[in-house]
Order: structure tokens, then C-alpha cells, then sequence
């Protein structure tokens, strides 16, 4: 399987210049011929630097004071990790539209599998012509090498090789002249094959195995075994994540509102951008703005909640709906960054529209629930359900309609009116998909929650018709009085949690109302339901 | 006829009053009574406003329209679409719809207690356009309110019915058609307070014996016969019984 590994040996000083979409510029300004150096402060060496550093006489892996006393003017940038890998992932998110498997080098390396790749592009110099123009767009340097063995092409990158062939003499050539020192081993390992002799790699591997394996430990002969292509070094590929969090860090704190919609307008693009790939709409947007306190960059200030009452992908639509929401609200104190998150996306369904009846409506039935839930809580927008009891609280409840089937509501879209009408027609034969449905049965058509006292006189219509519970209610009733210690009657308790034995009768009160009442063992009456 | 009003006529600048069957489109509401007074139903779009005490039987009424709206949706929309229940008085029992034949798959049921949230929804699932009915009990009802539920109604091609209790403030509402329902042995009285392109006419019974014979009684006699009376403790009497129960209970789980 052919590889091409990426390796961008100078990530951070390239995300300190150039002027990327998510920019960790700091607040100084860097000119062009100013020498700037990032130093690894824990071996205090420099591991980047750039062009006019490097004309000033610096070089890689010099320590710190040598670096300034070749020049006293002299950026000198703390190396932060961190910072490379978040900047490594949004790279991955960035290729991840052209090319597939992405394998994650952590701090600065990619790996492309490319052998999947060449059955779309055809040929290798296609493929690396698409990687390359989204990599431009970053103005990174890059080290691009193939290889049929994930390791031996990030060797070769990070050797700084740049190689593009699907010729294996070639590449081996290449591999054989590098030097042991450029080998990812430890140190220990790279001393006792300078002891040995050995300063390439092509004599480290005419040497047999075996002999090998006796004076090198078993992390080494793996890695080399890799380098080979003999054994799978098991990869951390990118999976994109199911969310959008983008942020942008603020060249300058900002007080004006009408300012802060330019980092948001670019946020928004970059959300338009993640939306249009995956077919997406999104209902909500959360804007958190951070400012600084006591020395403490990037503190929470306020969070915005932007709700569109459509599912809407377009920047446009959504930088009216932030526009209108920042008119409401009032900065407390400088911006320094802005945050962008969405959670919740919904596929876009489209709009279903009759060509003789003229558009109708606006949405389809998924996005009024999911609008509908969205505002009044998912708790308030209900399906109803039969539940298999002869209870009547029990053979009738409520599921919310967002957990209950997000599937569903795909299916129910789906539909055409044939095969629903044939679903209504089929419900009362088709007993396999709902519980049979009994026409002689009197049950209300409102049930209350809590069954109320019955206060005035009735007219009795139906009944009686006992209704109890099973035994086993019973005795979980009375484990459930044990454990209550005698609170039986708590309002958190459901009904149907007791046992019972209750003689229902259809009855009509002197208000012509027709009550489902009962009256249990001790003849106390209650309501339970109306027959509207 | 003069020879100018022909053409104004032709014109259709005159309107005659042996036009009303074409203003509002109706649907079969299952109740020959209702037929024959609402020139042919219930109308298929607009707002009707109901005023009636909850369990008279106010939703059997419109069952029999609901379940006939749903079919004629069918034929004419490429997808099924939906009743939503706003605010309901109490819970809505499975079974009693299924009885009536309206699928549960077709039932969308908003639990809000705010009346503005309701009349938010309501206007939402209205201009959506995937719902044909929205079924709403609501108190207060203002005149611009309802004029949006119209206007959402039109956008959406759905009915919104609301249901009110009978002596909330009577204000003229912009409503397709207006009733006040009493209740009656039979069934149920019906008076018609406005109907749009209607002639007014005196309060009707809807007979409801042949669809619900368990629940109404076949002749108007208040008297009873047959049934037996049950005369229920008074409610003092009972509060106090209710409290001594609880005691009881307490007492037996300390046991």
C-alpha cells in the first residue's frame, strides 16, 4: 500500500506569518525580515526559524544564547505543542475532503494512505496536484515522500526528501543513503550502531536479522521491521468529529459590535462550508466571547444562542439572525476571542413542494418538530403510544418526540401518501404492530393525571367494570409502603406504581359532563377521565 | 334584468347571495344535523372557535370531521400529514383515538402550559404546511391573534379549531365559524354563533346515539328509566373520609 507522508517542519512559525483562516496571530506584528526563532524551552534549542534567521547564521538545534549573540535583533517564541497538534487537526479536516485515510502524526506529520486514493485520481501526480492546492492556501512548508511503508515515507519526509514516485527502486535508493541518525530510535539504540559501524541505513539492513535482534532492543528491531513494511504500526486516523467548534483569537480586543461580526462572518463561512459537505442544516448556533481578565487571555464573558426557526445552512441567513441577536446585548468588556459551536444538525430534507397546488408550507414535518422542541423543550413536544395494559393510565402514554424515533421521522418524510393510507387501512387487521385495538371498550378520551375526588352527584350511564392489578402490583405496593415508610400516597409516585381494585362507571354529572369515575374498595369515588 | 346590472353581474362585481355554497369549502363533518345546517359541514380550512365545557362530548363531534379531513388530505397531499393537540386538559387517551381511527402515527401532542407558547406553536404547526388540523384549547383570545392563525392557516392549508370554555369574554373574532355547544342526552345542542358566507339559524340538536350509543341516551326524556341513580356522599363528607383513608394507610404500613 502506497503512503505520502506530509511533514510541515516548521508549523508553528508558519501559523505565526501567515494569514490563515484560524489565526493564533499574538499581538505583535512580524515583518518580513525580521528574524524570528521558536526554542523548545525544555532543551532550550531552536526548532524552527525562519528565512532571515537562518541568513543571520542561526541554525536548527543551536542553543538559545548562541542564536543571540549572532544577532541582538532577535524574535525569540516559546515552542508550544499544543498549539501545532490543534493546528495538525484543522490541516486533517482541510484534506479530509479530498482524500480519505488521514493518519495523525502528532505535532507535525500527516500520513495519506494513497493507495485507495489512486483508484479516484488516477494517477499520483493528479493526487498530489489536489493535496497541494489545499495546502497552498495555508502557506506552509512541507515535505511531501512516498512510500510503501508508513515509517520508511516519514524517514524520508523528515529527512527532508521530497520524493513523488511509485517506483520502489527509487525509493529505497533514497532510504539507503540516509544516515542512522535521521532513524526514529533512541539514542541508545542509534550508540550501538555507531559502535558497530554502522552510519547508513543500507548497511543496518544488509546486516541479517538475527544478528540484529542480540545486541538491539525489541521497540528498535519493531520500528525496523516497520521501516520494511514487514509489520503494521497501528495508526490514529481522523475521524471528523460530529460537531462544528471553530474559533478565531482576536488580532486586537474589540468593544464594537459592528466590528465583531467580521470574526463571525468567518466563522459563519467556515460553518457554511462544514454544512454544504455533509448536507446538513443547523438550527442553533452558540456564540461564546471571551475577554480578558487580570492577565488571563481568554475568559468566558457570554454565550449567545442564535435559534432559526428553518434549518438554514447560508451564512447570509445567519449573520441577519447574529446581527439582530448583538443589537439586543451589551458587551461588558473587550472581546479577545470568538467561539462557534453547533451540536445538533439535521439532515437537509429540501422542501417538498406540488407543482399544481403552489408552495404551501415552509418546512416538513422533521424540522417543526425539532423547531417546535427546540423552543418549548423536548420534554413538552410529545408522541402518543399504546402501552400493552389493561390499565387505562398504562395502555395509553406520552413519548417525547425527539428521543422516540429520530429514524421515524426520516421514514414518515420518506413516505409517500400510498403507503400510509395502506398503513391506516392496515392498522386494525395488522395486530403485529400495535396492540389490538377493542371497539367495545368505553375508555375517555381525557385522562387525568392525578384521579380527582368526585364532588358532585352523578347519573350513572355504564358499569360497573372492575379493573385491578395483577397480584405482583400488589406486593410491590406494599415493599414500595415498607420503603416509603408509609408515604404511599407521594405525588412522585405514579398511580399505577399501586396495587388496586376499582369499579369504573360511565356516568354523567348535572353538568351533562360524561365522567369515567370509580369507586374503590373502601366506596370512595374519584374521576378519572372525560368522554369529550 | 336591466341591462347594466346584467353586465355588472357579468362582471362579477354583484354578488348574489345563491352563491354562498362555492365561498368556503367543506367537508363531511359525519352528522347530518351539522351537514344540513353549515351548508354541507365543517369548513375544510380556516379557524373555528368552539365554546364548551370540557366531556360533553366536543371532541366526539369532531372526530368523525378529523378522521374524513385526513382521508381527503391523503388523496390530494404526496405526504401524510399531521393533528397536532395543543394544550390539551388533561392527558389524550391512545385507545379512544384508535377507536375513532385516526392513527397514532398522525398525532402530534404539544404539552405547553403558557397560553403564548401555545398560540406560538399553534401558528407554527399551522404555516408548516404539514399539518392539516391544530386542535387548541386556549382561554384568551385576541383579535390580532387569531387573524395570524387565519393568515397561518391559509399559508399551511389547515384548520385550527380552538376550544374555549363558554363564557369567555365574546369578543367579534375574525373566526371561519363560531358554535356554542351544550349538552344534551342525545347529544349534543348546538347554537351557531357565526359562520362565514351562512345564514344564521336557530340552535340544533347533533344527535349522537347512532355513533356513541353507550354514551347518550336515544330519546331527549331526562328522565331515567332504565339507568339507576347513584347519589354520591356529599363533598364535605367525603373530604373527610379522604383524610381518614390516608390515616388508615399510614397506619397500616407502620404495622
Amino acid at each position: 500500500m502506497l503512503w505520502l507522508y506530509i511533514d510541515f517542519p516548521s508549523l508553528q512559525l508558519d501559523c505565526l506569518q501567515g494569514d490563515t483562516p484560524v489565526s493564533t496571530v499574538t499581538e505583535r506584528n512580524y515583518s518580513n525580515d525580521q528574524a524570528i526563532v521558536i526554542v523548545d524551552s525544555k532543551k532550550n534549542c531552536i526548532v524552527q526559524l525562519n528565512e532571515s534567521a537562518r541568513a543571520k547564521g542561526i541554525q536548527q538545534g543551536m542553543g538559545l544564547g548562541m542564536a543571540v549573540s549572532l544577532t541582538h535583533e532577535l524574535c525569540v517564541v516559546p515552542y508550544q505543542m499544543a498549539e501545532e497538534e490543534a493546528y495538525l487537526l484543522t490541516l486533517a479536516e482541510q484534506l479530509y475532503s479530498v482524500t480519505a485515510s488521514i493518519a495523525l502524526f502528532p505535532p507535525h506529520g500527516l500520513a495519506l494512505k494513497v493507495g485507495d486514493m489512486l483508484q479516484l485520481y488516477q494517477h499520483l501526480t493528479a493526487y498530489i496536484k489536489t493535496i497541494n492546492t489545499v495546502l497552498s492556501s495555508f502557506n506552509l512548508k512541507t515535505n511531501l515522500a512516498c512510500d510503501y511503508s508508513v515509517m520508511s515515507a516519514q524517514l524520508l519526509a523528515c529527512a527532508g526528501v521530497n520524493l513523488i514516485t511509485t517506483d520502489q527502486n527509487i525509493m529505497s535508493k533514497k532510504s539507503a543513503c540516509l544516515s542512522i541518525e535521521q532513524l526514529f530510535i533512541t539514542d541508545k539504540a542509534k550508540n550501538s550502531l555507531a559502535r558497530l559501524g554502522i552510519k547508513t541505513l543500507a548497511q543496518l539492513q544488509a546486516l541479517p536479522v538475527k544478528e540484529l535482534t542480540k545486541r538491539l532492543d525489541s521497540t528498535t528491531m519493531e520500528y525496523l521491521a516497520q521501516l520494511k513494511g514487514q509489520t503494521d504500526k497501528s495508526l490514529q486516523f481522523y475521524q471528523p468529529k460530529h460537531l462544528f467548534e471553530h474559533s478565531v483569537e482576536l488580532l486586537y480586543e474589540m468593544i464594537n459590535l459592528d466590528l465583531l461580526l467580521q470574526p463571525i462572518k468567518q466563522l459563519l463561512a467556515l460553518l457554511e462550508v462544514f454544512l454544504l459537505r455533509r448536507d446538513y442544516v443547523c438550527l442553533q448556533l452558540e456564540f461564546h466571547l471571551y475577554h480578558r481578565i487580570d492577565g488571563i487571555s481568554h475568559v468566558l464573558q457570554q454565550s449567545l444562542v442564535i435559534n432559526s426557526a428553518t434549518g438554514e445552512y447560508l451564512s447570509a441567513q445567519w449573520l441577519k439572525l447574529v446581527s439582530l441577536k448583538l443589537s439586543s446585548i451589551k458587551l461588558l468588556a473587550p472581546i479577545t476571542k470568538v467561539n462557534l459551536l453547533v451540536q445538533h444538525f439535521q439532515s437537509n430534507t429540501g422542501e417538498i413542494n406540488d407543482i399544481f397546488l403552489g408552495k404551501r408550507g415552509q418546512l416538513s414535518f422533521a424540522q417543526l418538530a425539532s423547531l417546535l422542541a427546540n423552543k418549548l423543550g423536548n420534554e413538552k413536544v410529545l408522541r402518543l403510544q399504546q402501552g400493552n395494559d389493561h390499565r387505562a393510565e398504562l395502555a395509553s402514554c406520552y413519548r417525547p418526540f425527539i428521543n422516540c424515533s429520530t429514524n421515524k421521522v426520516d421514514r414518515n418524510n420518506n413516505n409517500t401518501g400510498k403507503t400510509i393510507s395502506k398503513k391506516i387501512d392496515a392498522r386494525h387487521t395488522d395486530s403485529s404492530a400495535t396492540y389490538s385495538v377493542d371497539k367495545q371498550l368505553l375508555r375517555p378520551s381525557f385522562i387525568l393525571a392525578e384521579p380527582e375526588l368526585l364532588l358532585s352527584n352523578i347519573r350513572v350511564l355504564h358499569g360497573p367494570e372492575r379493573i385491578s392489578t395483577a397480584w405482583w402490583e400488589q406486593s410491590k405496593d406494599k415493599a414500595t409502603i415498607q420503603s416509603f415508610n408509609g408515604e404511599a400516597t407521594d405525588g412522585n409516585e405514579p398511580i399505577a406504581e399501586h396495587g388496586y381494585q376499582r369499579d369504573y362507571f360511565v356516568a354523567k354529572n348535572t353538568q351533562g359532563q360524561c365522567c369515567w369515575v370509580y369507586r374503590e374498595l373502601n366506596n370512595q369515588w374519584y374521576i378519572h377521565g372525560y368522554f369529550s | 334584468m336591466n341591462k347594466m346590472l346584467k353586465q355588472l353581474h357579468h362582471q362579477g362585481k354583484i354578488w348574489s347571495a345563491d352563491q354562498v355554497k362555492n365561498v368556503v369549502e367543506t367537508i363531511d363533518s359525519g352528522y347530518q344535523e351539522l351537514n344540513q345546517h353549515l351548508n354541507g359541514g365543517l369548513p375544510r380550512q380556516g379557524v373555528i372557535e368552539v365554546q364548551t365545557i370540557n366531556g360533553i362530548g366536543e371532541l366526539r363531534l369532531f372526530l368523525p370531521y378529523l378522521l374524513n379531513l385526513l382521508h381527503a388530505d391523503l388523496a390530494q397531499q404526496q405526504q401524510s400529514r399531521q393533528i397536532v393537540f395543543i394544550a390539551p386538559p388533561a392527558q389524550v387517551n391512545a385507545l379512544m383515538l384508535l377507536q375513532a381511527s385516526i392513527p397514532l402515527d398522525n398525532l402530534l401532542i404539544i404539552s405547553s402550559q403558557k397560553p403564548e407558547e401555545s398560540l406560538w406553536a399553534a401558528e407554527q404547526c399551522l404555516k408548516s404546511g404539514c399539518c392539516f388540523a391544530v386542535l387548541l384549547w386556549q382561554q384568551l383570545l385576541a383579535v390580532h391573534q387569531v387573524k395570524r392563525l387565519k393568515q397561518a392557516a391559509v399559508t399551511g392549508s389547515a384548520v385550527q379549531i380552538i376550544f374555549r370554555s363558554p363564557h369567555s369574554v365574546d369578543l367579534a373574532l375574525p373566526v371561519s365559524l363560531s358554535v356554542a355547544l351544550e349538552a344534551r342526552p342525545t347529544g349534543i345542542k348546538v347554537k351557531v354563533k357565526k359562520q362565514l358566507g351562512g345564514w344564521p339559524c336557530k340552535p340544533f340538536v347533533v344527535n349522537m346515539h347512532k355513533q356513541w350509543p353507550s354514551l347518550t341516551s336515544a330519546t331527549d326524556s331526562t328522565s331515567d328509566g332504565v339507568i339507576s341513580n347513584v347519589v354520591v356522599p356529599l363533598s364535605s363528607r367525603q373530604r373527610f373520609k379522604h383524610v381518614a383513608k390516608t390515616t388508615n394507610t399510614q397506619r397500616i404500613s407502620a404495622n
